[in-house]
């Protein structure tokens, strides 16, 4: 139940602080709580990794692929 | 591109000599000089200045008529004016108001050329002839050039009168009202036209308060309007914020890192990065937080000026201060968040890896609804 969110949260965490997940959090409305309850789907998956590759600066896929 | 710069001044000697010394920048700028007014508006007419210094008083033509003349071109370079009179501190006041740039004579070279180098090296000019400022700059040349007349301010629906008297306002029409109250306001107008306008009737003399004085309040009270708007902007964004928060998990946050820590908390507050603002805290110390506001961006300043690869604050920072104190600021962009709490009765892992977590995600929860 929501590992890619979840992964997708502490890579933000890790890589733009509490900040980052903050505007994570925010821009796509969903806290990290809720996150990890929710269906990997990919709609919210596309939407949360838009949104964290504009947060981090860079592909945040590509930071999975080397972690 | 190689900027333009337009020397104005009836000493054909002094000129010639900045011209020489400020040739060794030619690959920053060009500069084109004359003796009079009437040659400076042809010259003007032929090119496209980015900066004009011109001297005030001129045999024919003065500064002040040039002034006006750009001011009815539309010119939006920069317009600096030389003067043998005046006292440095007052001008510099002034200028630092968004008032004329004034040069008093004599300067020296190596600091008169580091002021032009310094005016194109800035995106925008220390000033220019735009209408939050050219009434004021014009006022200050009249002044300078001790000139009897009167301006005409007008907007849309209403208009004043300044009376000027050897550069001295003598006289204010605006409204209802006259005398300094009038003065005050008009110079105070930041849109509108003037016009110059021979003196037609006999007023009777009801400022008594130097121009300069009248000029700096006047100013002064511009700058504090604007920056009270500032903050009156500031404080509705963050009220809009706050509205958005969801001010019951924000306080459950609160609660279970005071359940949580129990005696070992002395403080904890949560405010806004904008303005320091607490929105949430417990055992409150509103000087604390505005303290802590500013060394966290002192701090990001000083992580985003380093040539290291340091770049930003991270999840948060912490400090061990004397008396078995710790305070720990997590650094939440538009929000923060301090815990100030005893070493001997905190378990800092317990601190860092389990509550801080947990107050985090009831934190989150609280920003998004």
């Amino acid at each position: 139940m929501g590992v890619m969110l979840d992964e997708i949260y502490k890579v933000v965490t890790e890589k733009a602080g509490f900040k980052g997940r903050m505007r994570l959090a925010v821009r796509t409305g969903i806290s990290r709580t809720k996150a990890v309850q929710m269906e990997d789907s990919a709609e919210v998956v596309t939407k949360f990794k838009r949104a964290a590759d504009e947060i981090v600066g860079e592909d945040i896929g590509e930071i999975f692929k080397r972690r | 591109m190689t900027k333009k710069l337009l020397l104005v001044d009836d000493e054909e000697f002094f000129l010639e000599g900045l011209k020489d010394g400020l040739s060794e920048h030619e690959n920053i700028f060009t500069t084109d000089i004359c003796f009079s007014v009437d040659d400076a508006i042809k010259l003007y007419n032929k090119n496209q200045y980015d900066l004009i210094i011109s001297d005030i008083r001129m045999p024919g033509k003065t500064g002040l008529d040039f002034f006006v003349y750009l001011r009815e071109k539309n010119y939006t370079g920069g317009f600096i004016a030389m003067t043998a009179y005046g006292s440095v501190d007052v001008l510099e006041k002034i200028r630092n108001l968004g008032g004329l740039d004034i040069i008093l004579k004599p300067f020296d070279f190596p600091w008169f050329k580091d002021k032009i180098l310094d005016f194109f090296s800035e995106e925008e000019g220390v000033s220019g002839v735009v209408d939050s400022i050219a009434l004021t700059s014009l006022l200050q040349m009249i002044n300078l050039e001790k000139k009897s007349l009167v301006v005409r301010i007008e907007d849309k629906t209403r208009e004043g009168f300044l009376y000027f008297n050897k550069g001295e306002i003598v006289h204010a029409e605006y409204l209802e009202l006259e005398g300094e109250e009038a003065a005050f306001h008009l110079i105070k107008m930041k849109k509108g036209r003037f016009s110059l306008l021979k003196w037609e009737k006999k007023v009777k003399k009801t400022i008594k308060t130097s121009f300069m004085v009248l000029l700096m309040n006047a100013m002064k009270a511009n700058d504090e309007k604007t920056r009270m708007s500032q903050l009156n902007r500031k404080y509705l964004d963050n009220k809009k914020k706050e509205e958005k928060m969801d001010a019951k998990k924000l306080k459950e946050a609160v609660d279970y890192l005071k359940d949580q820590l129990g005696e070992g908390l002395q403080h904890t507050a949560v405010w806004t990065t904008a303005d320091g603002q607490s929105i949430a805290a417990y055992n409150p110390q509103p000087r604390a937080v505005a303290l802590f506001n500013q060394v966290t961006q002192q701090l990001a300043n000083a992580l985003a000026q380093s040539e290291d690869d340091f770049v930003e604050i991270g999840r948060y920072y912490l400090i061990d201060l004397v008396g078995d104190r710790m305070i720990i600021v997590l650094y939440l962009g538009d929000y923060q968040w301090g815990i100030l709490f005893n070493q001997k009765e905190v378990q800092l892992g317990l601190l860092m890896n389990v509550i801080i977590p947990k107050i985090i995600d009831i934190f989150e929860e609280a920003i998004t609804g």
